[in-house]
């Protein structure tokens, strides 16, 4: 079976010079797939929606559906569903309406249209609002509708724009539970454009990372969160612990690498790129550091003398920035009962688990 | 969100046609209905060709009785405003700062006198304070006087007094919405600084409103200054302005070089006029924080309060006197009850040479009406369209272009129709097309304002959704944008048919007999003599005025925001 959707050498300039490169990413989606679309504001994702919904043109490149290529396909003929960030539902139907808009616009049968809309209401758990004015809903309703609508069509690839963007923190993880369940549900092919890598993660199987119209990275979120391609990858999805290191050969084969923290031997197979290296980063997870005395069985760690800077409550931890020798180190501790807060100038002891030490090959 | 791409959406798709058209369209109209009779009257005016250049300049300079039409108008104008704006501050204080039951209900009604064709308010007044006038007949009646005691017709109180009557409304709307949106905030601030209420008005609001008001004043000034119809009728000949006299000069002495010199000067005082309204508007609103905290509203509790309000509500009553005596005077009341008026302008009794037949003027009327919505509305909707995308660089200058028509005085555009539409032997002249064209003109750059105001508040990816899902280009206009804009067509088509009844300066110029429409049918009676002429031109104003008035009423309805502040 070909791919849903596949994207080969898209490019395209806009008026003020800005352009979206995608030449030397291409990618295909298979049928019940998932693709996140992640970066920040003004990176490309939006704009690679409307360029895959053919909203768009690009310049060079093609994308193609099941086989066939799209380019001069109207939007109105790929079969797609689009939903915008701001929704667009039509403020002069009722949801009901807003829902059935793509069903009549593809000219189904009166009947199945019916029964497709009632299943949505249904689905959407909006069974209530059939008859209500769009814009006398709540946010997270508007949401249900327009997600029901561009859904209703049996859209062969449904793109998702910032679909949480608007909600508040509660009714994110509550819709984002709902977006999964209705992908297994309908078993849809998903395009899933967001800045938050945890939303990313959650929805999609496959990550793609872009910055300042180009992409950075593709892969599984597992990959892509423990092996960033750049620092800006590795700060966007989170991480906050990159130093700058230094890699001496011991044996061949086998390499020191030496940072503020101290040194240690790189025991994990060194890929090529990295021994020839003499600079690198080290990329120190949160679950690589911890707090206290070394247990008996940890494997090897170094352990340091750290001041605290400043704790938060967060969760059911805290969350510590330290002062290492003047670098800042950030650290969870968890949050015992009968235990105070970490002050800022109280002195601990920090464990960082060597063999969970990342070594990327870039330097900052 | 990302990037600046927003103009660009949909290209590629749509109708290509419809995008060049609607720039193209709207610039073509301009060119042969505007920027052609414009061209001819400033080429005649400038004595291009003629005797020499600025030859009519110098001849109407050298003329002290133009030079006195010109001191004159000037001199009306400036004292209309300020009459207008003593009058309409205080009320512009009270519906700002106090609500109070009917409050909606009396701000529109005060507007009805500005959205009536002028001369229904000059026929109102002769209603009220002319010789057989209400007042003069109840005065007779009560006093029993010999003789009317109000003699102000053919005064130049009398012409004050419909001018503030007409631009009242314009006072008060446009400095109560500016009043009303001024944060209070500020007023605390400067009151919690220890400033007395007097200073505050003084150091806080009345700096704020400075602007709001004297773009209210510019716009009056606008007006007034190009006032024709009722000092047409209310006035004597040495009221004339430079509009009425553009009009006699060109009916009457056949001087178009002169007519067009008059026009020019007029021009340059109206543009100019215009570009200042523009300017201090965008003055007056840079220094709101619209939709600040809504505005707290006053209860009245002091004295003043009440006195404020009473003197709001009887201002209201005086400026629109003059329409219920013309609707009463109109039956024949006070002094009996007749539909006489009403019965002449229904059948076609009299058979007088040049009379003029009021079924067919009321016919014409309409028709001249619905062929300006069928015109005006396109247009206007296509101009609109071209308007939308806000970031384009020629966006400014083509609204400014779109809307130069409403600068232009209606009599100096009927003087161009008149020097430019002959084509070859062919004399356009002598058919329907001028008169619709300038109704028209006048009408559409307020289907462009209603409409475009609607297109930038419809949010951005509607019809990018609708495409999406799987509608045709086609679809997309008649189920999202049509629906959507329904309302504000609506509202469009009501001002452009209202504007096209009342219609009067152009007209007239460009008036021939079988085309007579219902506002020149109205003068023609007043210059006739007889109770029977004079019934008639009262009915057939009442009935301006109720289809005009209904009109208005219906636009009301459709709640279209923003209209307030013209």
């Amino acid at each position: 079976m070909p791919p849903v959707l596949s994207v080969r050498g898209l490019s395209k300039v806009y008026d003020g010079g800005w352009t979206l490169d995608l030449t030397d990413a291409d990618f295909d989606l298979q049928a019940g797939e998932s693709l996140a679309v992640l970066g920040p504001s003004g990176c490309g994702k939006s704009t690679l929606l409307r360029l895959i919904a053919g909203l768009e043109t690009p310049d060079r490149g093609e994308i193609s559906a099941d086989g066939a290529p799209l380019n001069g396909v109207m939007p109105h003929r790929r079969r797609f569903g689009l939903m915008h960030q701001d929704l667009a539902l039509f403020p002069h139907l009722n949801v009901r309406d807003n829902i059935e808009f793509g069903l009549r616009s593809q000219r189904w049968p009166r009947q199945d249209a019916r029964a497709r809309v009632d299943e949505m209401l249904r689905l959407m758990r909006i069974d209530g609002l059939a008859h209500r004015p769009v814009d006398t809903l709540s946010g997270g309703e508007q949401q249900r509708v327009a997600l029901a609508r561009s859904l209703a069509p049996r859209p062969r690839l449904l793109m998702l724009d910032e679909p949480l963007g608007a909600l508040d923190r509660h009714l994110r993880a509550e819709l984002e539970r709902e977006i999964r369940r209705i992908r297994d549900h309908e078993g849809v092919t998903l395009v899933y454009v967001t800045h938050d890598h945890d939303e990313a993660f959650a929805v999609a199987n496959t990550v793609l990372v872009l910055d300042q119209g180009r992409a950075v990275q593709y892969g599984r979120p597992e990959d892509v969160y423990l092996n960033p391609a750049t620092p800006f990858v590795a700060r966007f999805l989170g991480h906050a612990n990159l130093f700058p290191c230094a890699l001496r050969h011991v044996v061949d084969g086998v390499l020191e690498a030496r940072s503020v923290f101290g040194s240690w031997r790189v025991n994990a197979p060194v890929d090529d790129m990295l021994s020839r290296l003499s600079e690198c980063t080290a990329l120190i997870p949160p679950e690589a550091v911890s707090l206290g005395p070394p247990e008996p069985d940890a494997a090897a760690a170094t352990v340091i003398e750290a001041t605290v800077l400043e704790a938060t409550l967060q969760g059911g931890g805290y969350d510590l920035a330290l002062d290492v020798r003047g670098e800042r180190l950030y650290a969870r501790a968890h949050a015992r009962h009968g235990e105070g807060r970490p002050a800022p100038g109280d002195v601990v002891r920090v464990r960082i688990d060597e063999a969970r030490i990342r070594l990327l090959p870039w330097t900052e | 969100m990302d990037g600046p791409r927003e103009g660009l959406a949909g290209r590629g798709y749509g109708v290509i046609a419809l995008r060049r058209g609607r720039v193209v369209l709207p610039l073509m109209f301009l060119a042969v209905a505007f920027a052609w009779p414009f061209a001819n009257t400033v080429r005649v005016g400038l004595g291009w060709g003629g005797e020499g250049l600025l030859t009519p300049f110098v001849e109407a300079a050298g003329d002290p009785y133009l030079r006195g039409r010109f001191l004159f108008t000037v001199w009306q104008a400036a004292l209309s405003t300020i009459l207008a704006l003593l009058f309409g501050l205080p009320s512009a204080y009270v519906f700002a700062r106090h609500r109070f039951a009917g409050r909606g209900i009396l701000l529109a009604a005060i507007t009805i006198p500005f959205i009536l064709p002028p001369i229904v308010i000059a026929l109102g007044l002769l209603s009220l304070l002319g010789p057989s006038g209400v007042v003069n007949t109840a005065l007779i009646n009560v006093f029993g006087f010999g003789q009317p005691p109000v003699q102000l017709l053919n005064t130049f109180a009398i012409i004050l007094i419909a001018h503030v009557v007409y631009e009242y409304a314009i006072v008060v709307r446009l400095i109560s919405t500016f009043w009303a949106n001024l944060d209070p905030a500020v007023n605390e601030a400067a009151a919690l600084l220890s400033a007395s209420p007097r200073r505050v008005f003084l150091t806080v609001t009345a700096p704020l409103l400075a602007p709001a008001i004297a773009a209210a004043a510019a716009l009056v000034f606008m007006f007034t200054f190009t006032s024709f119809g009722i000092i047409l009728i209310l006035g004597a000949p040495e009221h004339a302005t430079l509009e009425v006299e553009i009009y006699t000069l060109m009916t009457r002495l056949f001087r178009p070089q002169t007519a067009a010199a008059l026009a020019l000067t007029q021009l340059v005082a109206t543009l100019g006029m215009l570009w200042v309204y523009v300017r201090l508007q965008d003055a007056a609103v840079n220094r709101i924080r619209l939709r600040a905290r809504a505005a707290a509203p006053a209860r009245a509790s002091t004295p003043a309060d009440y006195t404020l309000r009473l003197g709001a509500v009887a201002a209201v009553v005086l400026v629109l006197s003059p329409l219920l005596a013309l609707l009463l005077r109109s039956f024949g009341i006070p002094g009996g009850f007749g539909l006489d008026g009403y019965e002449a302008i229904f059948s076609n009794a009299r058979n007088e040479y040049f009379y003029i037949s009021p079924v067919a003027a009321i016919r014409n009327s309409l028709g001249f009406a619905v062929a300006t919505v069928l015109l005006a509305v396109p247009l206007g909707v296509l101009a609109a369209y071209g308007l939308r995308n806000p970031r384009a660089w020629w966006r400014n200058p083509l609204d400014a272009l779109y809307m130069l028509p409403l600068g232009v005085s209606a009599v100096t555009l009927g003087l161009g129709y008149l020097l430019s539409l002959r084509v070859g032997t062919f004399d356009v002249r002598t058919t329907l097309v001028p008169i619709v064209l300038a109704h028209t003109l006048i009408a559409y750059p307020f289907v462009i304002r209603v409409v475009l105001s609607t297109l930038r508040a419809m949010r951005p990816h509607l019809r990018e959704a609708a495409s999406v899902l799987g509608a045709s280009p086609v679809r997309v206009v008649t189920r999202i944008d049509l629906p959507i804009l329904s309302r504000a067509i609506l509202v469009g088509a009501v001002f452009a048919f209202a504007v096209s009844l009342g219609e009067f300066g152009a007209t007239l110029l460009l008036n021939r007999p079988e085309y007579t429409t219902m506002p020149v049918a109205i003068l023609g009676y007043l210059t006739r003599p007889g109770a029977a002429n004079l019934a008639s031109a009262l009915a057939m104003s009442t009935v301006l005025m109720i289809v005009a008035g209904a009109g208005f009423f219906l636009i009301e309805r459709a709640r279209y925001r923003g209209w307030g502040e013209f």
